[in-house]
This record gives C-alpha cells, sequence and structure tokens, in this order.
C-alpha cells in the first residue's frame, strides 16, 4: 500500500459512519437501502460514504439483479500498521532515485568504455569510482593481492593506488594477505 | 395576526432552523462524523443565505406604501429565492452525469434546504392571504 493511499485509508475510516457501515458489510454484503434502514441514515448519505469507502479501497461493488451490492475488501483490513510504515515512502524513493541519478552521472563522466580515466579527487565521487570497480569482484570469495590488482588493473594502471583507497574506504578487507569483499554492502 | 407577525413568524423559523442545524453540526462533530457535520453546516448556511435575502427584500420595499409593501416583499423574495438554486440544479446535473456521490449529495442538500424555506414561506404567507 502506497503512503498516499494508507493516508487515504487512514482518513476515510476515521468516521464513526463508516465504521459502522463496515462493521455491516462484515457481516454479510449489503446494498445502499439496507445499510441506510440499519444506521438510519438516508440512502444519499450511505452512498455518500460508500463511495468514500471504495476510493480509499477499503470496499467494492458487484450487481446482483436489480440491487448494487456493497462487500468489504478483506484483503486491505489483514495489512498491518506496521506493513504500512515498513513501507517505504515516495519521498525517500525519490531521494534514492536523485542519489542514483547523481551516481550515474559521475560514472558516464570518469569511465569510458569501462576505463576508469582518473582517480577523482573528490573522495564521494571516488567513492562511487571504487564502489562500480567492487562489482568486479564476487561477494565471498577470497582473493590474493596479484588477484584484485589484475582485477582493479582492467579499469585503471594505478591499481596501487585504488587497492589501497578500497580497503580505506572499508570496501575490501584484507586478512593475512587475502582480500574479501566487505559484507557486500557497496552494492547498490 | 398582523403583517409583522408573518415576517417576524418567517425570520423565527430561519433562526430556529439554522440553531438547530449547527446544534445538530456540533453534535456530529462529537460522534466522529465530520463529513455529515459538513451536510449540516451546509443546510445552515442555505438558511442563512434565504435570511438575508428576506432581510434585503424588506428593505428594499421599506419606501412602498404600507399596502403594498408586503406584496413587494413577498415579490422580491420568491423572485430572489427561485433564481438562487438554479447554479444548484446545474451543478446537481453535472454532478449526476460524472457520478460524482459526494457533489450530488451537496447539491440535493442545499436544493432540499432551499425547497423548505419556500415550502416554509408559501405556508406562512398562505396563512396571511387566507385571513
Amino acid at each position: 500500500m502506497t503512503e498516499e493511499k494508507a493516508i487515504q485509508l487512514f482518513k476515510c475510516l476515521a468516521d464513526k459512519s463508516r465504521l459502522q457501515i463496515l462493521k455491516s458489510l462484515v457481516t454479510e454484503d449489503m446494498y445502499v437501502e439496507r445499510l441506510a434502514e440499519r444506521l438510519s441514515l438516508t440512502p444519499p448519505t450511505i452512498s455518500f460514504h460508500l463511495k468514500k469507502l471504495e476510493d480509499a479501497g477499503a470496499v467494492e461493488s458487484y450487481r446482483d439483479q436489480y440491487y448494487r451490492m456493497y462487500r468489504l475488501k478483506k484483503e486491505i483490513f489483514m495489512t498491518t500498521i506496521l506493513d504500512i510504515i515498513r513501507e517505504e515512502s515516495g519521498e525517500a524513493l525519490l531521494q534514492k532515485q536523485r542519489e542514483e541519478a547523481y551516481r550515474q552521472k559521475v560514472i558516464d563522466a570518469l569511465f569510458e568504455y569501462g576505463k576508469l580515466k582518473s582517480i577523482p579527487a573528490q573522495r564521494k565521487k571516488e567513492r562511487i569510482v571504487l564502489e562500480e570497480i567492487a562489482a568486479a569482484f564476487e561477494a565471498g570469495k577470497d582473493y590474493t593481492e596479484k588477484e584484485v590488482n589484475l582485477l582493479i588493473a582492467d579499469y585503471h594502471d594505478d591499481f596501487c593506488t585504488l587497492r589501497r583507497d578500497m580497503i580505506g574506504e572499508g570496501i575490501l578487507e584484507r586478512q593475512n594477505g587475502i582480500y574479501r569483499l566487505r559484507n557486500c554492502s557497496s552494492q547498490t | 395576526m398582523t403583517p409583522e407577525n408573518y415576517k417576524q413568524d418567517f425570520m423565527l423559523y430561519l433562526e430556529t432552523q439554522i440553531q438547530s442545524c449547527r446544534q445538530e453540526e456540533s453534535r456530529l462533530i462529537g460522534d466522529c462524523r465530520k463529513d455529515e457535520a459538513n451536510f449540516c453546516r451546509i443546510r445552515a448556511n442555505v438558511f442563512e443565505i434565504f435570511k438575508t435575502l428576506f432581510t434585503s427584500a424588506q428593505k428594499s420595499a421599506v419606501n412602498k406604501s404600507s399596502q403594498d409593501r408586503d406584496t413587494e416583499i413577498q415579490k422580491n423574495f420568491l423572485n430572489k429565492a427561485s433564481r438562487i438554486p438554479e447554479n444548484w440544479v446545474a451543478s446537481r446535473q453535472k454532478a449526476e452525469e460524472h457520478q460524482d456521490a459526494a457533489r450530488l449529495l451537496i447539491e440535493n442538500t442545499k436544493l432540499q434546504a432551499a425547497r423548505e424555506v419556500t415550502e416554509q414561506f408559501s405556508l406562512i404567507f398562505g396563512r396571511k392571504e387566507n385571513s
């Protein structure tokens, strides 16, 4: 459920009449006039509330002979509030997209036909470059220094600097002369 | 009953309706029924509009002779009262075309209140004519 949908649903449910309608529909499907009678509201008022509930995805309607019947969309109510909170917000997604666009821009500017043109001086940009090179490493695999150098040399001649910087940035870890990717966290 | 009494009766009717709508609005808000409370406010607003119309109709007839004054008030009021809901009817028509349940209910609420006012007006001033 999107953030907007969740807000619409919560707003919609914050009304006693609409809650009463849902309480009636949880027992069985009903038509407008029957709900109106049960809840002592006019049919147009019931229609108004049902439209709001329908827009919020809480109920749906179907034709049954002469009547338009309304039923509860139970799957919506199976969603827990925790599920909704856990859902990534539109703004967070937007931020991620902006970051990804910036990252791609840096890669496009610094790499040419898969080769790194120069090692950027700016740390933020170098980090992106190092993460891009780290994509050539397999997660969980052990590498000797020679293997690391060969992999990095495919991108740039100064493999020593890049290898050291990858350690410094915590992208690679080294133990007893053996290198491996650290937690695969660099891959986005 | 004097003409003044009929006018007072009608004003009293409008004020009672406004007050009753406002009370119902507060009750519904307290009962977490904000949308239905809004419809009460809409009804109250319609009664307010007709109250203003009636006051204005009385003011515009102030220069008339006492004999013609009441006829002028009635004519002025009914003339304006019949024109006001024209936009609401048009708006309701649009709402029906677009199956806009919310707008439909709003326009119907306004038209229902307007109908009640004109019926009550006819009832009160009809009594006057027949007396």
